[in-house]
Order: structure tokens, then C-alpha cells, then sequence
């Protein structure tokens, strides 16, 4: 295949933003890291692409929207799972697909978590801006994409769908949290009363952070002293003038003003930016030794996923499974032999 | 340049505390003390200039430093004591201030008025004040680029307002507690707005996207609203007229 595919976009929802991994390395310039709410979809679909580099999604909160392209392209949907057809074949979710030229693919509603992605193989031809495609505040490599709006990729060769089992990550649960910076502001019986607390996620939520409602009392720390402004973290549990905790995610800023209770370990924080209004969360408290241990880079994510991938094959064996296959463009499609 | 002490002559040794699983954050003080700033920049510099293998990014605020590493390549433990070593080994040292710039300003922010009753002076009192001071930039952060300046004479420790503005336009000088910001993107804030450069400290239309640095000296000229017309007729790269003398 060569030359290249241009998608067209028939319809989006409200907020379908560029994200991969982000930018590390300028918090010294302001610039938080950013990237993808949830990480690892963006991992999911890398291995789920089988591409070495890890990719650049198109983030949907809630809402997908309508594709369309003039040449096979190749593509990975990932995070949380929408509703999603081929024309009007639906197709299974967490899996990756061709589109063939003139097909349409609908990405409708989430059926579950918040953050759903699609991922197209090749070269996305938005140029980078810092080493990342991710809109970060006044960062817009490109804007939120919207109905008649076009992406171009240079695709990669023809190969085989895949498929990932369903992760568990969608419906909030147990977050664990490690001290930070401003822990000790808070009287331990607040930390502990912080892990026996029932919590929901508020509707109050966006790419910033994620605010949690409980009933009772706030946390509050121990000195009222004004704070000098600080660096945080995605993951921090920030406590803001009510009392109320609120998880900062990747578009936070670099430095902020108000304690934190606690840091949510990398591992969980896919949990929090997942869980949809009102789903439960709980917090548990590691000591830093057992945080640090739990710690992996990015290669050895990674390389788990790419473990877990299977080839998406029709069995009729998984006959309940049936209809979320994809008749059309799978591996038996002759524009899209195994290469 | 300004004479530095050693670091824990005036301070409190500073807390080497967990900021999530891949960093370390050097806190030399939990409220805003002007003292600390020099302490910051040395031992950001010091920690760079050390070289400690597995250290990814060191970063400085107005009163830590925050070093985040591989944690593959050196242990959070092993980490926190080389950073010990190294600031024990600190000596007394002159700083670099780092470069000098100027940045062509207007003085007729909305809440001009309200700054001249919070300092109890006039508005040449207050302009005087500010473009008479040399402004250290003594953190970047809020939004790409954006630099705390600071800071001015101590009348002008008044607080933000309750309230926020929202739509605060780019290059707008904005003022609470001895500090300046030149807003770096159109945004909200609950600081008071009392002038206006065409400077954009973070711009993609340039080669350098951002040009200020932590440790750099920002003096602001006033200019009349015409010389600022004119300035803005020609300011793709976002620069507004700003210019830097290297330190010597």
C-alpha cells in the first residue's frame, strides 16, 4: 500500500482530541506531560497495531463520531468500550480492524468507562510540537477534530486483525494512593479516615481532574497557612476548599496551590480517568516501598500487552461472540492479505 | 550576580520527599519565602551540573526542586543519597542570574486604580515602582511558559482577588503578592490585571518556543499605547519588542 489515506470525519463528538503519551521532560517550562487520560489504551493499541512506537489515538470522551476514508486503513479501537460497526456490521472493541475505501465506521456511545480511542496505523500528518501530538492547554499540534474535518496517514502494510481480552478498568474501585509532598499536612486520622471513605465519581470531571463525592465531612489539613505553590503530579489527590478530593489527571498544570492528601500510583490512575459519574471508588494507602515496587516503565507494559494479543479469528465455536465480529474487512478480505 | 550562602545557612535542611513513583522533591520551604529562591536555582544547577545517571528532568519552583528519574536505573534510596551528597557538598558560589531582558509595556490595566489604592500610591508611583525593579524569574508554570516575576517592594503584598476572571487576554501584566506574571495565554485568573505587553513567553512561531528561563532578570519599559501599536504590528514570532542582554 502507498501513497496516502484520507479520512474524513462524517460526524464527532464534542471533544475528540489528537493524544499519545505526551511531552516529558519541560515541567521546568510549565509544560506538564500530558498525553492520553487513559495510557494504556494508547498501549493496547500499539501492540494491537503491532507497531513498534507507541501511538498517536483520537481520544473520544463519551461520545465517538463517524469515519470515513478513501483508502484501507488499518485501525485499533481501545479504552473504553462504545458502541461500534463497520457499516452495519458491529465489530468487537479492543481489537483492531481494516476500514476498507467507502466504508463508514460508526463510533457511537460508551457502554461503559469514559475515554474510548481510535487508532489508525501509518504516519498521522500532523506535525509534532514539543515531540508529541497531544493538545495541551495552548499546545495544539491540531484542534479537536469536528464534522468535515480530515486527518491524512501514510499507512502501514497490510496485516492481520488482532484482538485483546476486555480490560477491567471501567467501573472505578479500588485506587491506590502513596504519600506526597503535603501528606503530613493532614492528621493521620484523616489519611485514614480518607481510605474508609465510600466514594463516587462526581460529574465534575474533565481532562484535568476528577473530583470525588462522599457524604460526611471534608478533608481538611491541620494548618490553614497559606501554601507556597508547588509542583504536582497527575495523580495527586488534591483536597480543594470544601474539602472534597479531587484526582488530578495528565492536563493538570505544573504547579498548584492546593494540599495534597496523597498520590495515586501510576497503575490506577486508568481507573480513576475511566470511571464514569458515579461509579465507586476507594482509596488504599501504600507506603512508598510497596508504591515503588509496583513501579513499571513503559517497555514492560508494553511488552505484557503484546503478550496478551490473539489473532482475531472467526471460530464458530464463539458463536455468542458472533456478531461483534467483523464480516466484512477481516482477515479473509483480499485488499488485506497477511503480509 | 548575587553572592550565594551555603544553603543551609539560612534555611531549615531541606525535606527530600516522594512526589509519586518517579520522583524526588527537594523542598526547602512549604510557604513562599523570597530567601529560598537562590537556594532553589544553585541547587537545581548543582544537581544538573552532578550529572547522577538515571535522572531524567530536574525542575525548579519557588521554593524545590523537583527531580524525577528512571526508576529502573537508580533506586528512589540511592537517588535521595546522591542528591544528599551533592548539596552537602555545596560551597559558597556566586549564582548566575542568567540573561537580562526588557519587555516594552503599557500601564493601563483595568484594576490600575485598585493597585494604586492597595499600595497607597499613585499610578507614577506604582508604574516606578515597577519598572524600577529588576524582576527575577523565580518560577514557570500555570501555563507553557509563563513566568512568576518577582519580587517587587513589600507594599505590594496584597493578596489575589476572591473572584475570577475569566477571558484574561494574552500578554495582560497581571500582579498579586510582590509578583508580576505577563499572561502567557488567554485564560482565568484571580489575579489583578494593571498592564500590557506584546511579549508571548511561549510561542511555536519561533524557533526558541519558550525564552525565558528560571534565574533570568525581567526589567519591563514603559511605552506609549502608539510605540505599543506599533510594536504589535510586527510581532509574529511573539517576542513584542523584548530584548536580551547576556549576562556578562
Amino acid at each position: 500500500m502507498s501513497g496516502t489515506a484520507v479520512i474524513e470525519v462524517i460526524s464527532a463528538g464534542p471533544a475528540l482530541t489528537l493524544q499519545d503519551l505526551g511531552r516529558p521532560g519541560y515541567v521546568q517550562q510549565g509544560v506538564a506531560p500530558g498525553g492520553a487520560a487513559d495510557p494504556l489504551a494508547i498501549l493496547e493499541a500499539t501492540a494491537l497495531l503491532s507497531v513498534f512506537q507507541p501511538v498517536t489515538a483520537i481520544e473520544m470522551p463519551l461520545i465517538g463520531g463517524a469515519f470515513r476514508t478513501n483508502a484501507p486503513i488499518f485501525f485499533a479501537l481501545t479504552g473504553a468500550p462504545m458502541q461500534a460497526r463497520i457499516d452495519d456490521q458491529p465489530i468487537l472493541w479492543n481489537a483492531s480492524h481494516w476500514l476498507q475505501a467507502g466504508q463508514t465506521l460508526q463510533i457511537g456511545s460508551v457502554t461503559q468507562g469514559t475515554y474510548g480511542y481510535l487508532s489508525i496505523t501509518g504516519t498521522l500528518q500532523v506535525p509534532p510540537i514539543l515531540n508529541s501530538r497531544s493538545n495541551y492547554r495552548s499546545i495544539k499540534p491540531r484542534p479537536p477534530l469536528t464534522a468535515g474535518d480530515t486527518l491524512e496517514v501514510i499507512p502501514a502494510q497490510p496485516q492481520p486483525p488482532l484482538r485483546l481480552p476486555q480490560p477491567d478498568r471501567f467501573d472505578g474501585g479500588c485506587i491506590r494512593v502513596m504519600p506526597g509532598p503535603q501528606s503530613d499536612l493532614f492528621p493521620q486520622a484523616e489519611r485514614d479516615r480518607l481510605a474508609g471513605t465510600a466514594f463516587t465519581r462526581s460529574p465534575q470531571a474533565n481532562r484535568q481532574g476528577v473530583r470525588l463525592d462522599h457524604d460526611g465531612p471534608g478533608f481538611l489539613p491541620e494548618s490553614s497557612a497559606t501554601l507556597a505553590s508547588d509542583f504536582i503530579k497527575c495523580g495527586d489527590v488534591q483536597i480543594t476548599g470544601d474539602g472534597a478530593p479531587y484526582v488530578l489527571l495528565a492536563d493538570c498544570q505544573t504547579i498548584g496551590g492546593y494540599p495534597r492528601i496523597g498520590t495515586v500510583v501510576q497503575d490506577d490512575i486508568p481507573k480513576v480517568a475511566q470511571a464514569p459519574a458515579g461509579a465507586p471508588l476507594n482509596f488504599q494507602w501504600l507506603d512508598t516501598d510497596a508504591a515503588d515496587a509496583l513501579y513499571q516503565p513503559m517497555s514492560a507494559q508494553l511488552r505484557r500487552i503484546r503478550d496478551q494479543v490473539k489473532p482475531l479469528i472467526r471460530d464458530p465455536r464463539d458463536i455468542s461472540d458472533l456478531l461483534s465480529y467483523d464480516l466484512i474487512s477481516g482477515v479473509t478480505d483480499a485488499k488485506a492479505p497477511q503480509g | 550576580m548575587t553572592v550565594l550562602k551555603p544553603h543551609r545557612q539560612n534555611a531549615t535542611e531541606p525535606d527530600l520527599i516522594p512526589l509519586g513513583q518517579d520522583g524526588v522533591l527537594i523542598r526547602f520551604s512549604l510557604i513562599n519565602d523570597p530567601q529560598v529562591s537562590d537556594q532553589v536555582i544553585a541547587t537545581r544547577h548543582e544537581i544538573e551540573a552532578a550529572g547522577i545517571d538515571g535522572v531524567e528532568e530536574i525542575a525548579g519552583s519557588l521554593t524545590s526542586a523537583l527531580v524525577r528519574y528512571d526508576p529502573v536505573r537508580i533506586s528512589r534510596t540511592d537517588l535521595i543519597h546522591r542528591l544528599a551528597k551533592t548539596m552537602a557538598q555545596m560551597t559558597p558560589q556566586q549564582v548566575q542570574t542568567g540573561r537580562h531582558w526588557t519587555i516594552p509595556a503599557t500601564f493601563d490595566g483595568i484594576h490600575m486604580q485598585e493597585v494604586c489604592e492597595l499600595t497607597n500610591q499613585n499610578r507614577d508611583r506604582v508604574i516606578t515602582d515597577i519598572v524600577k525593579t529588576a524582576l527575577r524569574v523565580l518560577a514557570i508554570g500555570f501555563a507553557p511558559g509563563q513566568p512568576y516575576l518577582g519580587l517587587l517592594p513589600d507594599h505590594w503584598n496584597f493578596p489575589r482577588q476572591d473572584h475570577l476572571t475569566q477571558n484574561v487576554p494574552a500578554g495582560t501584566i497581571i500582579t498579586a503578592v510582590q509578583q508580576l506574571i505577563p499572561f502567557a495565554t488567554t485564560g482565568v485568573t484571580g489575579w489583578r490585571q494593571i498592564g500590557y505587553c506584546a511579549f508571548r513567553a511561549f510561542s511555536t512561531n519561533r524557533n526558541e518556543p519558550f525564552v525565558l528561563q528560571q534565574g533570568d532578570m525581567v526589567r519591563f519599559e514603559q511605552v506609549s499605547e502608539s510605540e505599543m501599536a506599533d510594536i504589535e504590528k510586527s510581532n509574529t514570532d511573539g517576542m513584542g519588542g523584548a530584548r536580551c542582554r547576556a549576562q556578562l
